[in-house]
């Protein structure tokens, strides 16, 4: 699968997660599963992503 | 007639009555349709379900009934290959195998015979969310499409059909997931030419469409002709609406959403609760624009719950029967291969072989392994092992594998583009486990109750 990072919507504070490569650093919108807010990844609540072992 | 999933569940009706149950409350397709299904499954229960009330995404009652779970019982996809229900095991299996080498060439039949235009709707009409598209788990936030794609490749003309997640994000605008398979190489050459990808999403058709949309075939094979082979007969179909004879559609579908693919437009687009069981990521994804609807009168959505036995039985029959053909090429002792549900359908393939000289094991599970890029663990089984039956090879794997001899790992092979575990994507390792017996050396002999005696005691004679 591709990597991926939890982010924590900055509206409705649902987790969900979404791959590196598409979002991570890239200036596009996220859309909240749960409430329909589109964010970028720098506005998010929270983020958490970790190295491959 | 020809054959439509109004002519399977009465096919169902008439020789399972009990494995159809029909719900009369109006159900929510917003988690409670997954949920009754959830709840049945948690008591090992898959009926075939036909919700006669079922709301639409503005809350209202929708003029769809919905069924559901038609893949996830063996004994139903039998049904679907005009078997007998009792013959799900490798019956199944080879009656894939022997119709997907059978193709069948489509009719083409004008509107006016085609059920699936008897209600057409076009341009301002267009409204997806009046339809009971089912929104599965929780993380899935929105609707979901899922049954299948259908397409023309932009240079041969020839049609692949395939199942591909949907979200549907308004009136008439849906994200595509492609993994990198045919759809997806379709799209790529039309993109490059800053072209649009017709395609049309194929709800509620006979279960061979679906399953036939399964078969791995190259690229350059019309899909069509596959589920024609599949179906027994030839898939009829129909202009589209918005493409005319440039896109084809199944006549005897319940529903047909009609669009294109919009070059160099992505949003984001899941998660979604994949075949896996785990949610695939938000992806940057391709957008649909949605361009016609046509449905039958009385219509009936179906869906298909992915991530649970209805899926996988789905993609899991095609591939045993893909696997079937290329190891009787190499291996003419192979006598079973199953993939079984504990792998999704897809990660496992336990198979049997009547092992004649040391090394047949291993070789087995190397011919096995190239042929779908999501299988990940081979077991070979001598025949006296029911490969349909789990216990029996696990069994196997506890009494006759010797970790340090007897599985092989192969690093870096291609893998699934969702295997969760996979570090690299798409990117993974392969294990072959040979379970079966040395045919160099004494074995241990396997315990039994002796055979005319099991024979002369009749069960039913000695407990009622």
């Amino acid at each position: 699968m591709a990597r991926i990072f939890w982010v924590t919507c900055p509206q409705c504070k649902g987790e969900f997660y979404a791959a590196v490569q598409d979002f991570r650093g890239k200036d596009r919108p996220l859309l909240c599963p749960f409430c329909g807010k589109r964010f970028k990844d720098s506005e998010a609540l929270e983020i958490r992503e970790g190295e491959p072992r | 007639m020809a054959k439509d999933l109004r002519s399977f569940l009465e096919t169902v009706a008439q020789a399972s009555p009990e494995d159809l149950v029909v719900v009369k409350r109006p159900v929510d397709p917003r988690f409670e349709v997954t949920a009754i299904q959830q709840h049945l499954e948690n008591e090992d229960r898959f009926p075939l379900l036909l919700f006669e009330r079922v709301k639409n995404l503005y809350g209202d009652e929708s003029e769809f009934r919905l069924v559901t779970n038609v893949f996830a019982s063996r004994h139903r996809c039998a049904l679907a290959l005009d078997l007998p229900r009792e013959h799900w095991r490798m019956e199944t299996t080879v009656e894939f195998a022997r119709r997907s080498r059978n193709r069948v060439k489509p009719v083409i039949v004008p509107r006016d015979q085609a059920p699936v235009k008897q209600v057409v709707k076009v341009g301002d009409e267009v409204d997806l969310r009046t339809l009971p598209v089912v929104t599965h788990h929780e993380m899935d936030g929105y609707p979901y499409l899922v049954d299948a794609v259908v397409a023309p490749d932009p240079d041969t003309g020839v049609y692949n059909s395939s199942h591909h997640r949907m979200l549907v994000r308004g009136k008439n605008e849906l994200g595509l997931w492609m993994s990198p398979r045919h759809l997806w190489d379709y799209f790529r050459r039309a993109e490059e030419r800053g072209e649009p990808l017709p395609i049309a999403h194929v709800v509620g058709h006979h279960p061979g469409f679906y399953l036939g949309s399964e078969a791995i075939v190259p690229i350059d094979e019309d899909e069509y002709e596959v589920i024609g082979g599949i179906l027994g007969e030839p898939l009829r179909l129909t202009p589209s609406e918005s493409f005319g004879e440039r896109l084809l559609v199944p006549a005897d579908a319940e529903l047909v959403i009609e669009g294109e693919v919009l070059p160099g437009v992505r949003d984001a687009e899941g998660p979604f609760g994949e075949f896996t069981g785990y949610y695939g990521p938000q992806r940057w994804s391709p957008v649909v624009r949605v361009t016609a609807i046509t449905h039958r009168k009385d219509p009936i959505y179906m869906n298909i719950l992915v991530g649970h036995p209805d899926t996988a039985i789905l993609g899991g029959i095609p591939k045993e029967a893909g696997i079937w053909e290329e190891l009787k090429r190499s291996l003419p002792n192979v006598v079973g291969v199953h993939f079984p549900i504990s792998g999704c359908c897809r990660f496992h393939a336990y198979i049997a072989i009547e092992k004649k000289v040391e090394g047949e094991g291993v070789t087995a599970g190397l011919a096995a392994l190239p042929y779908h890029d999501e299988l990940k663990h081979v077991v070979v089984v001598d025949s006296d092992i029911d490969p349909f039956n789990e216990r029996e090879v696990l069994w196997a794997v506890a009494t006759r594998v010797q970790p340090d001899k007897d599985v092989v790992i192969i690093p870096n092979a291609r893998g699934g583009t969702l295997d969760p575990s996979a570090e690299r994507h798409a990117v993974g390792s392969k294990m072959i486990i040979d379970a079966t017996k040395p045919v160099d050396r004494p074995f241990a002999e396997r315990i039994r109750v002796p055979r005319s005696v099991m024979e002369r005691i009749k069960l039913q004679e000695w407990i009622s």
